[in-house]
C-alpha cells in the first residue's frame, strides 16, 4: 500500500511538494513532471484529464482554483475516494495558508516554504487512505510523541477513524455537564467556537463549532493531533468554508493528559491568558476529565453492553457529518486491562476474530467498499439537490458482507447509518437483528447526546 | 472412424453409384432415414412452397455471396414470420405442428434425392473458389456493382393501399431452369409468392427473373387480379397455368403503405434477398458506412491503434496510427490527445509496476472512459462515454470486443494492420460503438438526426447486466429435449457427412471439434470446450447474431468464417513450458459455419488438419456441411425440440418468480409469518439451534406437503457444519426435525456440480401426476430417487410427452418460506461460461425499476468478488505482496436492502412499502460459480441452498 500526493503549480509546473506513505520511494522529480505534463498538455486539448486505473492503482488529477494542480496515486483506493482525499488535501492547504495565497503564487519558493507546514497534516490524511497497512511507524511518529509519557501504546489511542470529510466524536453520558464548563470558556474566549476534545475526538462542542463544514472540524482536530508536544499552542488558520480570506486563531490548550481545549478566536485573548482562563474554567472539573479519557478507545461508555458477537461498529450521523467508531466494543475496559498486562485486547479476543487494527481495517473497508457507495450515495451528493429526496428513497437500507473471517452489516435509519463489525460465526439473519439492537441502544439514549 | 477409413479405401477406385449405395445403408441406421424413405414413397405431389425454396434453392443463392476470402455472410429474413412475431408473440404450438408434415419432405429432400445434386453443387462450388483464389476479385467488383441502390423512384408511392396495373410480357414457352420445384408463378412470372388468407403476396422475387428485371413490383404487394379476373390463394396457379401462349399480362397489384419494412426492401431491390434493418446491418459491410460515422462522430467514441515503438520528435501528425475509427484522427476524439494516453501507458509502470487498464477524461462536459488494450508493442484504445456503461462495464464490453478481433484475425496485430480489410472493420468497430450507444435499437438507426433525437433523450441504454458477462444464457429444456439436442449435435459431430456421397477425397475435409445450437438467443445445448463457447459466444453477441436469434426470424442464415480459437494461444504457451505434452494441437486451421433458420441457429467450430484434410486459400463453406447443419436444425424443429423451448420461453414455468404487485397483494390477502421474532427467538438461546421451524408455517397445507429445510449453519472453518433435515408437516405444524449427519462436501457448492449429472435421475418427467407429490421437487427428489424415467423414444411421441411434461411440471419454487419471492436471479458459471436467468421478467410496472437497481448492484458486487477471485488464484508468496485490500480478499457474500414503494390503490391513502433484497454469493469449489438473487424481504434465505435449486434446474 502506498500513497502518493505530488502538488505542483498550473502555470509553471513547479512541483511545490510531494508526500508518501508506504513503502516505496518518493517519485524523482522526472516523474512528477511528466504526471503534470500528461494532464496540461490534455487540457491544451480542452480534453480534462481526470483519473488512470492499473490493476491495483489508482491515479487522480484535479486542479484547485485554477493555479494548483493535485496528484494522487494510490493501490487498492477508487476514484472517488481519492479525488475525497485530494479535495481534504487542498482544503489543509487553504487552512494554513489562505485562499489568496493559493490563487496568486507570486514566489513559488516562498509560497513552498509556506506549505511545509500543512505536511503533518497532509500525511494525517494520507494515513487515513487504508488504515492499518499503511505502516504506521513512519507516518505518525510525530502523533506518538505527545502523550507516550502516560500511555505507551497512545498510537492506538490516536490511531482515529480518519474518515475523510467527517468529524470524529465519542460517546459518553458525562456531556451534559461539561457543556457548561465549555459554554463558559467559550464566553471567556469571546468566541462562539470552542469544543473539547478527548484523544482528538470530539467529545462536546458549541452550537457554532458544529455548524462548521465537517471537513473544517475534521482539519481542525487533525491539526491538534499532528502539532507538536506541547501544552498549548495559538495557530493562525482559515476556514476553508466559512472564512478562506480572513484568518482566526485557533487557540489549543492542554487540560489534563487526553483532553484539551479547541477555541477559536480573534486577535484577544493572548495565548497565556488563554490558558489562564481555561484553567479557571476546567480546574474545578479536572478529576471528571481525567475519568473521560478512559473510554478513549472504547469510545462508548463501558456500562453499555453490546452483543458479544459484536467486534467493532462505526455510528454516522450523515447530516451533521460526524461519527464515532469503536473497534474493540466487546473488550475488556482499558483500566481492568491495562493492570494486568499491556497489551492484551488479543487475548481478550472471541477465537478467529480479526486483531483490533484489522478490525479498524475492516470496518474502514467495508465502509468505503459497501457503505459509501451504497448507503450514502444521496446523501453525499450535496450538489444534486434536485434528486436528493428520490435518490435518498432509492438508495439501499442495508447492506451486509459475509468473508471467510467476519462479518459486516450496515444499516441506514433516517440520517444514522450504523455499521457492525461481527464475527463469522454469527448467522446472517441475525446480524440484521443485532445491528438494529445496537442502533436502538445507541441513538435512543438521550444522556448519550448522539 | 476406422470403418470410415476402411470404407473410403474400399471406394477408392469403386463406381459412383456403388458408392452411393453404401452411404445410404450407413444412413439408415438411423431412424430418420428409414423414415424418410417411407415418406418418399408416398410423396408425389408438389412441394414447392416457400419454405422449400428455402431450403432448396438458398445454397446457390448463398454461393453468389461468398466473398474472395472465402468469407460468408448471408442472412435472409423471414417476410411472414416476421408479420407474425408481430401481430402476436407467442407462437402456438397448434399451427407448428400442423406444419411439420410440409416441412418434413424438404428436409428429407436432400437426405437421399438430392445427393447428386449436392455432388454437383459441390464440384462447381470448387470450381468456383478455384476461379477465385486465383487472384481475381471479379466477384467482389461485381458484387460493388449490384450494391448501388437504385434511385428513390419509388419515393412518391401514396401512403394509403393503392392499387395499380402493372403489365408484363410473358412466354410460358421459355421456362427458365429453376428446377421441377419450382411453381407456376415463379417460372412464369418470376415470383415468390406466399398465401395470406387467400391473397396472394409476393414475397420474393426469383434472380433474373421477369418481375425482377421489369422493377415494377415490390415485395409485400397483393396481386389482386390477372387480365381482369379476380386472384385468390385457391384460383392463383390454375389462371397462370391456363395461359399457354406468349401474351400481356395485366396484373392488379395493391401496394401496402410504406412500413419501414418495405422501405428497406427498396434499397435491397437489387440485392434480392428480403432483410429486415437488422439483418441487413449484420451482413452488408460497408452499408450506410459513412452515415453510420457521420453519426458516431458526433458521439464522444472511438478507437485507435496505435504503435509504442519508433515514435521520433518531428514526425508526421499521424505518426504511429496504425487505425483510426470513426473519422480521420483528426476529427476523433482520441487522435488529438493520444500523445497523453502513450506517456502515460509508458510512464505508469515505473511508478507502480502496473500497466495502465483504463482512464478517465472529461470531454465537453461529459465523461468518457478510455481502455488501453496492449498487444506486444502496440496499443488500442477505446474510448466509450460514461452515460452509457460505467468503467467497469466498459473494461468488459471492450474486452469482448478484443476477444472476438482475436478470434477472427488472430492477433490485434493483423486485424488492424492489414491494409485490405478496413471495411470489414470498420464494420465491426461501428457495430459495437453503435450497440455501445444504442443498445438495442442499434441497427434502426442510421442517420444523424434520429440517432441526436435517441441520445439526448434519457434513453435507458445502461447494459443489462446480464449481456455484459462474457457468458451464453442458456435454457434449461426438460431433460427428454436435452438428451435430444445432445444427440443431434453428437450426430452431426460424428461427422458422417463426408464419406456418405464421397467419391474423390479420402479425407474429410474438416473434422467438427464441437458445436452448439440457440433458439432465439439462448443457448439449448453445447457441445464446445468452455473456451470455445467463450469464443463463438462473443463472436455471435459482437456481431448480433444473438439479438437478431433473438428478436427476429430468418428464412436462412449461413455465416463461414476463418477462425482462430483462444485455445490455440494457450496451447501454445503450454507447449512452450513443457515440450513433452501429451496431445499437441494439429497445425491445421479453424473455421467457424454457423447455419440458421426461423429463430434457431446452429454454430459449429471446424477444423481442417489434422486428422483432416490439409487446406490453403481461402476455403468457402462447404455445401456438405452447410446442409448436414441445416438438416440437424430441421431435425430438431421436427421433433418439437424448439417448440419447446418456445413453450419453455413463453409460460417459464420454473423457478417461478413474482412481481412486486403480487406480492403485496398476496401480503394484504393473507396473514405474515413474522420471522423476525422466530429468528430473535431462537438467536437468544443460541445461535447453533437449527431455524428450520421458522419456515414452517400453521398455513392451510396439506399434511402430504413436506418442506425440506437444509440449513447449514455459518462457521468460520466450515468443518463442523450439519444439515438440517425438516421432515414433513403434519396438519398441526408440530415440526419434526432431524439433524442428519454432516456431509459438507456434498451439500455445498460441490454438489452443484454433481447434481448436473445425477440430478436428472432424481426429478423425473414421467407422468407422475399422482396425488403423493403434490406440491414440491424436493419432495419428488426424497421419493423418487433412482427411478430413471424411461420415457418412450419413439420420436413421434416426444414431442407430446414433452409438451404435456411441460403442462404438468411443478413450478420449482427457489425459496423458503410459504410464498413465492423471487423477483429476479443472475447464476453464473465462470468455468463453463454459462449462466442461468429468468428469459422474461413479471409482466409489472414496478419489476424494471427493481431489475435496474438489481442489475447496478450486481456489476458492483460482482466487481468486488473480482477481488476474492483474484487472489485465490495468486500463490501465496505473491500473495504477500500483492496489493489487493486484505479486508476485501475473503468475501463471499455481499447483500444490499432496498425500499420500494408500492403505488398507491384506489382506496388505499398510504402507499405501501416493500423491502427487497439483491444478494451476490461467489461458490469456488469446484468451480467458481457466482449467484445473484433479488426476493422479497419476508423470509431469511440461504443463498447456498438457493443457488443450489438454481443449478438443478439446469437438469431439466
Amino acid at each position: 500500500m502506498t500513497v502518493h500526493v505530488l502538488c505542483i503549480t498550473s502555470a509553471g509546473g513547479l512541483p511545490l511538494f510531494t508526500r508518501k506513505k508506504g513503502e516505496g520511494d518518493v517519485l524523482p522529480f522526472s516523474l512528477v513532471a511528466s504526471l503534470n505534463g500528461v494532464h496540461m498538455f490534455c487540457k491544451s486539448q480542452d480534453v480534462l484529464l481526470k483519473s488512470t486505473k492499473t490493476s491495483d492503482t489508482t491515479f487522480v488529477w484535479e486542479e484547485f482554483e485554477g493555479s494548483i494542480i493535485l496528484v494522487a496515486a494510490a493501490s487498492c483506493c477508487d476514484e472517488a475516494a481519492l479525488q475525497k482525499l485530494l479535495n481534504a488535501v487542498f482544503n489543509a492547504m487553504l487552512l494554513m495558508v489562505g485562499v489568496d495565497e493559493i490563487r496568486n503564487i507570486r514566489n513559488p519558493d516562498r509560497f513552498k516554504r509556506e506549505l511545509r507546514v500543512c505536511y503533518p497534516l497532509v500525511d494525517k490524511l494520507m494515513d487515513g487512505m487504508d488504515g492499518s497497512t499503511v505502516s504506521n511507524t513512519a507516518g505518525s511518529a510525530h502523533a506518538t510523541g505527545k502523550n507516550s509519557n502516560n500511555f505507551s501504546d497512545s498510537t492506538e489511542y490516536l490511531c482515529c477513524g480518519n474518515l475523510i470529510g467527517l468529524s470524529e466524536t465519542l460517546l459518553s453520558y458525562e456531556s451534559n455537564d461539561l457543556m457548561a464548563c465549555l459554554d463558559a470558556y467559550a464566553e471567556c474566549l469571546n468566541s462562539q467556537f470552542a469544543c473539547l476534545l478527548v484523544y482528538g475526538r470530539e467529545l462536546v462542542s458549541t452550537p457554532a463549532w458544529t455548524d462548521l463544514h465537517p471537513l473544517e472540524r475534521q482539519l481542525l482536530t487533525l491539526l491538534t493531533v499532528v502539532s507538536s508536544p506541547s501544552t498549548s499552542s495559538d495557530t493562525p488558520i482559515f476556514l476553508p468554508f466559512k472564512s478562506p480570506s480572513i484568518p482566526f486563531r485557533l487557540i489549543w490548550v492542554l487540560l489534563v493528559p487526553g483532553v484539551s481545549i479547541l477555541g477559536l478566536c480573534g486577535p484577544t485573548p493572548t495565548l497565556s491568558e488563554a490558558e489562564h482562563l481555561a484553567l479557571q474554567c476546567w480546574g474545578p472539573s479536572a478529576d471528571h476529565l481525567r475519568s473521560i479519557t478512559q473510554i478513549a478507545p472504547r469510545n462508548f461508555p463501558h456500562s453499555i453492553q453490546l452483543d458479544s458477537n459484536v467486534l467493532g461498529f462505526l455510528l454516522i450521523n450523515t447530516e451533521v457529518g460526524k461519527y464515532v467508531l469503536s473497534y474493540i466494543a466487546n473488550d475488556k475496559p482499558v483500566w481492568q486491562s491495562r493492570e494486568r498486562t499491556e497489551s492484551n485486547t488479543e487475548h481478550s479476543n472471541p477465537v478467529n476474530a480479526p486483531s483490533s487494527r484489522h478490525r479498524l481495517h475492516v470496518l474502514r473497508t467495508f465502509y468505503h467498499q459497501a457503505v459509501e457507495s451504497l448507503l450514502l450515495t444521496a446523501d453525499s451528493s450535496n450538489n444534486k439537490k434536485e434528486k436528493g429526496d428520490t435518490a435518498r428513497e432509492s438508495s439501499p437500507l442495508e447492506t451486509y458482507w459475509c468473508s471467510e473471517y467476519h462479518k459486516c452489516h450496515g444499516i441506514r435509519r433516517g440520517t444514522n447509518v450504523l455499521c457492525v463489525l461481527y464475527v463469522s460465526s454469527v448467522p446472517t439473519h441475525t446480524m440484521r437483528l443485532l445491528s438494529q439492537q445496537t442502533l436502538k441502544i445507541l441513538t435512543t439514549d438521550k444522556q448519550l447526546h448522539w | 472412424m476406422h470403418s470410415n477409413r476402411e470404407n473410403i479405401v474400399v471406394s477408392k477406385h469403386s463406381v459412383v453409384s456403388e458408392h452411393y449405395s453404401d452411404g445410404s445403408d450407413i444412413s439408415s441406421d438411423n431412424e430418420l432415414c428409414s423414415q424418410v424413405e417411407s415418406w418418399e414413397s408416398s410423396h408425389s405431389s408438389s412441394c414447392s412452397s416457400c419454405s422449400d425454396s428455402a431450403s432448396g434453392d438458398e445454397s446457390v443463392v448463398w454461393e453468389n455471396e461468398i466473398r474472395y476470402d472465402g468469407r460468408l455472410t448471408y442472412i435472409e429474413s423471414d417476410p411472414s414470420q416476421q408479420k407474425r412475431n408481430t401481430d402476436s408473440n407467442s407462437v402456438h404450438i397448434s399451427s407448428i405442428t400442423d406444419g411439420f408434415p410440409s416441412k418434413a419432405p424438404s428436409s428429407k429432400l436432400w437426405t437421399n434425392g438430392g445427393k447428386l445434386v449436392r455432388l454437383i453443387r459441390r464440384r462447381e462450388s470448387k470450381r468456383h473458389y478455384n476461379n477465385i483464389s486465383k487472384g481475381s476479385n471479379s466477384q467482389d467488383g461485381w458484387k460493388q456493382k449490384k450494391k448501388i441502390t437504385s434511385p428513390q423512384e419509388v419515393a412518391s408511392t401514396p401512403q394509403e393501399q393503392s392499387s395499380h396495373l402493372v403489365e408484363l410480357h410473358v412466354d410460358p414457352w421459355v421456362k427458365p431452369n429453376l428446377g421441377r420445384r419450382a411453381t407456376v408463378s415463379e417460372t412464369l412470372l418470376g415470383l415468390v409468392t406466399t398465401n395470406e388468407e387467400s391473397a396472394v403476396i409476393i414475397t420474393d422475387f426469383v434472380p433474373e427473373g421477369l418481375a425482377a428485371q421489369q422493377n415494377l413490383l415490390k415485395l409485400g404487394d397483393r396481386i389482386c387480379s390477372i387480365n381482369g379476373r379476380d386472384v385468390t390463394a385457391q384460383n392463383f396457379n390454375t389462371v397462370l397455368e391456363a395461359i399457354n401462349v406468349p401474351c400481356k399480362l395485366s396484373l392488379s397489384v395493391l401496394s401496402k403503405p410504406k412500413t419501414s419494412i418495405e422501405k428497406t426492401n427498396i434499397d435491397k431491390k437489387t440485392v434480392k434477398i428480403y432483410q429486415t434493418p437488422l439483418a441487413e446491418r449484420i451482413s452488408k459491410e460497408g452499408i450506410y458506412s459513412a452515415e453510420i460515422e457521420k453519426m458516431l462522430l458526433l458521439s464522444p467514441v472511438g478507437v485507435l491503434y496505435l504503435q509504442l515503438d519508433g515514435l521520433t520528435e518531428g514526425g508526421p501528425e499521424d505518426q504511429g496510427v496504425l487505425y483510426c475509427y470513426p473519422g480521420s484522427f483528426k476529427s476523433n476524439i482520441l487522435g488529438s490527445v493520444r500523445g497523453a494516453f502513450l506517456t502515460l501507458f509508458q510512464l505508469i509502470p515505473d511508478i507502480t509496476h502496473s500497466t495502465p487498464k483504463s482512464s478517465s477524461i472529461l470531454v465537453n462536459g461529459e465523461v468518457v472512459h478510455i481502455i488501453y488494450v496492449q498487444e506486444g508493442r502496440e496499443l488500442l484504445l477505446i474510448a466509450v462515454p460514461n452515460n452509457r456503461c460505467s468503467i467497469h462495464e466498459a473494461e468488459k464490453q471492450c474486452h469482448e470486443l478484443v476477444k472476438f478481433l482475436q478470434f477472427t484475425h488472430q492477433t490485434l496485430s493483423r486485424c488492424f494492420s492489414s491494409q485490405d480489410d478496413h471495411t470489414t472493420l470498420n464494420h465491426t468497430i461501428s457495430t459495437f460503438l453503435s450497440r455501445i450507444l444504442l443498445a438495442d435499437k442499434w441497427a434502426d438507426i442510421s442517420d444523424c438526426t434520429t440517432f441526436r433525437n435517441m441520445t439526448t433523450e434519457t434513453y435507458n441504454t445502461r447494459p443489462q447486466f446480464e449481456l455484459i458477462l462474457q457468458a451464453a444464457h442458456v435454457l434449461p429444456l426438460p431433460r427428454e429435449a436435452q438428451v435430444q439436442i445432445d444427440d443431434a449435435l453428437s450426430e452431426l459431430e460424428s461427422n458422417d457427412i463426408g464419406d456418405s456421397c464421397e467419391d474423390l477425397d479420402f479425407q474429410r475435409l474438416f473434422t467438427i471439434l464441437g458445436c452448439c445450437v440457440y433458439h432465439k438467443g439462448y443457448l439449448l445445448g453445447s457441445h464446445l470446450t468452455h473456451l470455445d463457447l467463450l469464443d463463438v459466444h462473443a463472436f455471435c453477441r459482437q456481431q448480433g447474431l444473438v439479438q437478431l436469434n433473438q428478436f427476429e426470424s430468418v428464412r436462412s442464415l449461413v455465416i463461414w468464417r476463418e477462425v482462430y480459437p483462444s485455445f490455440l494461444s494457450k496451447e501454445q504457451l503450454l507447449a512452450r513450458s513443457d515440450t513433452l505434452s501429451a496431445y499437441t494441437n494439429p497445425e491445421g486451421r479453424w473455421f467457424l459455419m454457423i447455419v440458421g433458420q426461423k429463430q434457431d441457429m446452429l454454430v459449429t467450430l471446424l477444423e481442417a488438419g489434422g486428422c483432416s484434410l490439409n487446406v490453403d486459400g481461402h476455403p468457402p463453406p462447404d455445401v456438405l456441411y452447410v446442409e448436414a447443419a441445416q438438416d440437424t436444425l430441421q431435425h430438431l424443429r421436427k421433433i418439437g425440440v424448439f417448440n419447446i423451448a418456445s413453450e419453455w420461453l413463453e409460460t417459464q414455468l420454473r423457478p417461478q418468480l413474482t412481481s412486486p404487485e403480487t406480492v403485496a397483494a398476496s401480503r394484504s390477502s393473507s396473514r405474515k409469518v413474522n420471522n423476525l421474532l422466530g429468528l430473535r427467538m431462537h438467536h437468544e438461546h443460541a445461535w447453533q439451534n437449527n431455524f428450520s421451524s421458522i419456515i414452517n408455517s400453521p398455513s392451510t397445507r396439506k399434511s402430504t406437503d413436506s418442506l425440506v429445510a437444509g440449513r447449514r449453519r455459518q462457521s468460520p472453518d466450515h468443518s463442523s457444519s450439519g444439515i438440517l433435515h425438516g421432515g414433513e408437516t403434519s396438519e398441526d405444524s408440530a415440526s419434526l426435525v432431524a439433524s442428519l449427519p454432516s456431509d459438507d462436501p456434498v451439500f455445498s457448492s460441490g454438489r452443484l456440480r454433481a447434481d448436473r449429472d445425477h440430478g436428472g435421475t432424481h426429478i423425473s418427467h414421467s407422468d407422475h401426476d399422482g396425488s403423493e407429490d403434490s406440491d414440491s421437487d424436493w419432495d419428488a427428489s426424497d421419493t423418487h430417487t433412482g427411478q430413471r424415467n424411461t420415457s418412450t423414444t419413439d420420436l413421434s411421441d416426444l414431442h407430446n410427452s414433452l409438451l404435456k411434461n411441460v403442462e404438468g411440471t411443478v413450478p420449482l419454487k427457489l425459496t423458503m418460506g410459504v410464498e413465492n419471492i423471487v423477483f429476479h436471479y443472475v447464476h453464473l458459471d465462470t468455468s463453463e461460461g454459462v449462466l442461468l436467468s429468468p428469459v422474461k421478467s413479471c409482466k409489472s410496472l414496478g419489476i424494471s425499476d427493481i431489475l435496474s437497481k438489481f442489475r447496478h448492484s450486481a456489476m458492483h458486487i460482482h466487481t468486488l468478488f473480482q477481488n476474492t477471485i483474484s487472489f485465490k488464484k495468486l500463490k501465496s508468496a505473491e500473495a504477500s505482496h500483492s496489493l489487493i485490500n486484505k479486508s476485501l480478499v475473503a468475501i463471499k457474500e455481499f447483500g444490499v436492502l432496498f425500499e420500494y414503494s408500492l403505488p398507491a390503490r384506489g382506496n388505499e391513502k398510504s402507499t405501501s412499502q416493500l423491502t427487497y433484497w439483491v444478494v451476490g454469493r461467489l461458490f469456488f469449489m469446484p468451480s467458481p460459480k457466482e449467484v445473484y438473487v433479488c426476493y422479497e424481504d419476508s423470509a431469511p434465505q440461504n443463498l447456498i441452498e438457493l443457488a443450489f435449486r438454481l443449478a438443478l434446474t439446469t437438469t431439466g
